[in-house]
């Protein structure tokens, strides 16, 4: 039997309230006619726990029926065909975290750059004439950003040990 | 107050302001007529230009994006069928048969200015009744304030779309988050897990704009064909807006404008509730009020009219409240309040007498940013269809990084755009699994004013019983129960129980005027007297005599 996602995200989430309520026993206790800093932060738990718990038997409940039920089980999908289905998420994610991560050693204009072009030939259309294109429009986001930043709002942007 | 209103005239009407509030309402109208590119996130992308700027400039161009975005929304809706934003769904009902029908330009013309004359009326609701109910504020102490946010913190039940369960989750964790760093009253950091940074908390844009632009831009590029192709491909070019016409056509039925303007400022004046429920909710009272019903959904303005004058009326319902009371009337609101938070202004019950100028500068503001949509949907309509038809993929890539480095402006530290990264995924796999995401941003935005106020409120009598006994608390507390069983009541209107929810209510509200005594006490009368008449009302209308009227309401003396 597979699990419903209701079922397994009650779950994490009941795991989710224990690690917290764990986590409010740290917190100092209060000082004099103060409630304290983990009062709130209780209550809002023991909101919390009951409703994930719900969650958790209404998927477990589902699961119980779907296994009584005289359906055929959907196809179990492949990881490739998983894969399939998000890689421009999942792809768009890499990309947002490299950009993150390249963004102080190599600075703003680079990373910057970098990333759209990246992006837009990713998930654009694959040809010289696009390539082109892509390498404009990323300069010249870059460039607007940089100058609006910069000189109209007065804010500084990152700037990389590499380059600016 | 008339000085007041006289100083925030010429703080407004300066170059400056007048080019942002151009320029906000320039970007609203583009983002309203991209479908699923909400107002909210419109709203949260001009947040990071906003902090360069002083409150009342700040504040001004996201309230021509608002107001923008409201307009900008009937464009896609009237010419494809596809609501650019929620609050415009029932515009296309008829819009889109009118446009279909060979009168593109009267169907844009009818919308933009139904929109305009909503929000006017929205408007002047708001200089007129946001003072007041400011003044009534100032009685709030802490257990107001938090049966107040309770009463907002409602509006997740109305958020939590098709799981009432889910939202509620993602409203309290949303809560949780904003519990992240040092409380408020003890300075004492908790669930910072040994990260520095976290012992700041979460700074409430990187959240936001996460939550919502983040996982919104990667589910347009999920599809390969999707991505590369444009928002819009509809003909643009020989789109003329037929602006006496449709004036005309509007002030042929007052009754249509005023009514629908009034439900959407009421709506947007509720914390449960917003544009997306208004214009709906507008539409089918135009319909039951009609003397044709059966025309609606054929394509005839008196629907646009409806839908369009009360979503713009939404604004100024939702301002009102924020004004005067310091909470959000809806998402949109949610995120201006956040703004006004991060300039260090704190709106609530004495704002409006501690910064006059700042709000009437505000109100005067929402008054000229519809002076401004009108211009500029007269002149770009053209213009603004050329830039939906940019490809998805260039877009996403695009707001992507003005996201990333309109964060960073915020606090100049990498740190809250390793926040943007770690709340898009999470906002992206929450959609996935069907958890809303506006009932957890309205929990981060309210999380810490809540804590506040309880904690002071603990502090200065730690019996809970006060908020049972002070008549606002409660007034607000039971509102907020309302609120709560108020979208159960809408999804079981056939349930019997549901027939008496609205009397029950009516009484419910009286209390509060009960334990005041004194002349509140007619108060009071009233709504028992409304709440006895509703009933005895619907059971007439149920074709039930005098006699099972009286039996049913003593009990049958069963």
């Amino acid at each position: 039997m597979r699990m419903r996602s209701d079922t397994g995200i009650g779950l994490v989430l009941l795991m989710f309230c224990g690690i917290m309520f764990l986590q409010t026993r740290e917190i100092p206790e209060p000082l004099f006619g103060s409630a304290g800093a983990a009062f709130f932060p209780t209550v809002l738990l023991v909101l919390l726990t009951p409703l994930s718990a719900a969650l958790f038997l209404h998927g477990l409940i589902g699961d119980l029926r779907a296994r009584g039920a005289p359906t055929v089980a959907p196809a179990r999908r492949s990881f490739g065909a998983w894969f399939a289905d998000y890689r421009n998420v999942i792809v768009s994610f890499l990309l947002f975290f490299l950009f993150v991560a390249l963004l102080e050693p190599i600075g703003y204009m680079l990373s910057g750059f970098l990333f759209l072009f990246a992006m837009q030939a990713f998930l654009g259309p694959r040809s010289w004439r696009k390539m082109i294109q892509h390498a404009l429009v990323s300069a010249g986001v870059v460039l607007f950003l940089w100058v609006m930043f910069r000189w109209v709002l007065v804010v500084l942007l990152p700037e990389g040990d590499i380059f600016y | 107050m008339l000085e007041s209103i006289l100083e925030a005239f010429f703080q407004v009407f300066q170059f400056k302001l007048l080019a942002l509030i151009t320029v906000g309402t320039l970007a609203g109208i583009v983002a309203g007529a991209i479908p699923g590119f909400t107002i909210t996130m419109a709203i949260v992308l001009t947040l990071p230009f906003t902090f360069g700027m002083s409150p009342v400039e700040g504040l001004s161009t996201m309230l021509g994006v608002f107001v923008g975005g409201f307009s900008g929304g009937l464009i896609s809706g009237t010419l494809l069928g596809i609501p650019g934003t929620p609050s415009s769904v029932a515009t296309t009902f008829d819009g889109f048969p009118l446009a279909r029908r060979g009168h593109p330009g009267l169907a844009l013309g009818v919308g933009v200015w139904s929109s305009f004359f909503g929000g006017l009326i929205g408007a002047m609701l708001l200089m007129s009744f946001a003072p007041p109910l400011a003044l009534i504020g100032l009685w709030f102490g802490p257990w107001e304030y938090f049966a107040l946010i309770v009463f907002a913190l409602t509006i997740i039940a109305s958020l939590s779309g098709e799981s009432l369960l889910k939202g509620g989750i993602a409203g309290v964790l949303g809560l949780l988050l904003a519990m992240v760093g040092e409380d408020a009253i003890t300075a004492t950091s908790r669930f910072s897990f040994g990260i520095d940074d976290l012992n700041q908390g979460f700074s409430i844009l990187p959240v936001l704009i996460g939550l919502f632009a983040f996982s919104q831009l990667l589910s347009d590029v999920e599809r390969k064909e999707a991505a590369q192709s444009a928002l819009i491909q509809a003909e643009a070019e020989t789109i003329k807006i037929e602006h006496w016409k449709a004036i005309r056509t509007i002030f042929r039925q007052p009754l249509n404008l005023i009514r629908s303007s009034l439900i959407g400022v009421f709506i947007g004046a509720l914390p449960a509730a917003g544009g997306t429920i208004s214009n709906v909710l507008s539409y089918d009272q135009s319909k039951k009020a009609s003397k044709h019903p059966e025309k609606y959904g054929t394509g005839i303005p008196d629907g646009v009219i409806a839908s369009e004058a009360a979503n713009n009326g939404t604004a100024g319902g939702a301002l009102i409240t924020m004004m005067a009371l310091g909470i959000p009337g809806d998402i949109v609101t949610a995120i201006m309040l956040g703004a006004l938070l991060i300039h260090n202004v704190v709106p609530g019950p004495t704002f409006i007498t501690e910064e006059p100028l700042l709000a009437y500068g505000i109100f005067m503001a929402f008054f000229v940013a519809h002076f401004v949509m009108i211009a500029l949907q007269a002149v770009g309509l053209r213009v603004f269809l050329k830039i939906t038809k940019i490809p998805k993929y260039v877009l996403a890539s695009t707001i992507l990084f003005f996201c990333a480095i309109g964060v960073f402006a915020l606090n100049n530290i990498v740190f809250d755009i390793w926040v943007l990264f770690g709340f898009g995924l999470l906002g992206y796999v929450m959609k996935k699994f069907g958890f809303p995401l506006a009932p957890m941003i309205i929990g981060v935005v309210l999380g810490t004013i809540a804590e506040l106020n309880l904690n002071r409120a603990y502090m200065s009598d730690p019996d809970p019983w006060v908020f049972f006994t002070r008549p606002i608390s409660l007034f607000f507390l039971i509102l907020a129960a309302i609120s709560l069983v108020f979208p159960f009541s809408q999804r079981h209107r056939a349930a019997p129980w549901v027939r008496f929810f609205l009397p029950v209510s009516l009484v419910a509200v009286s209390a509060p005027f009960w334990i005041t005594l004194g002349w509140p006490m007619a108060g009071g009368a009233v709504f028992v007297a409304a709440g006895l008449f509703v009933f005895w009302r619907r059971l007439r209308a149920e074709g039930a005599g005098l006699g099972e009227v009286t039996r049913t309401m003593i009990g049958n003396g069963e």
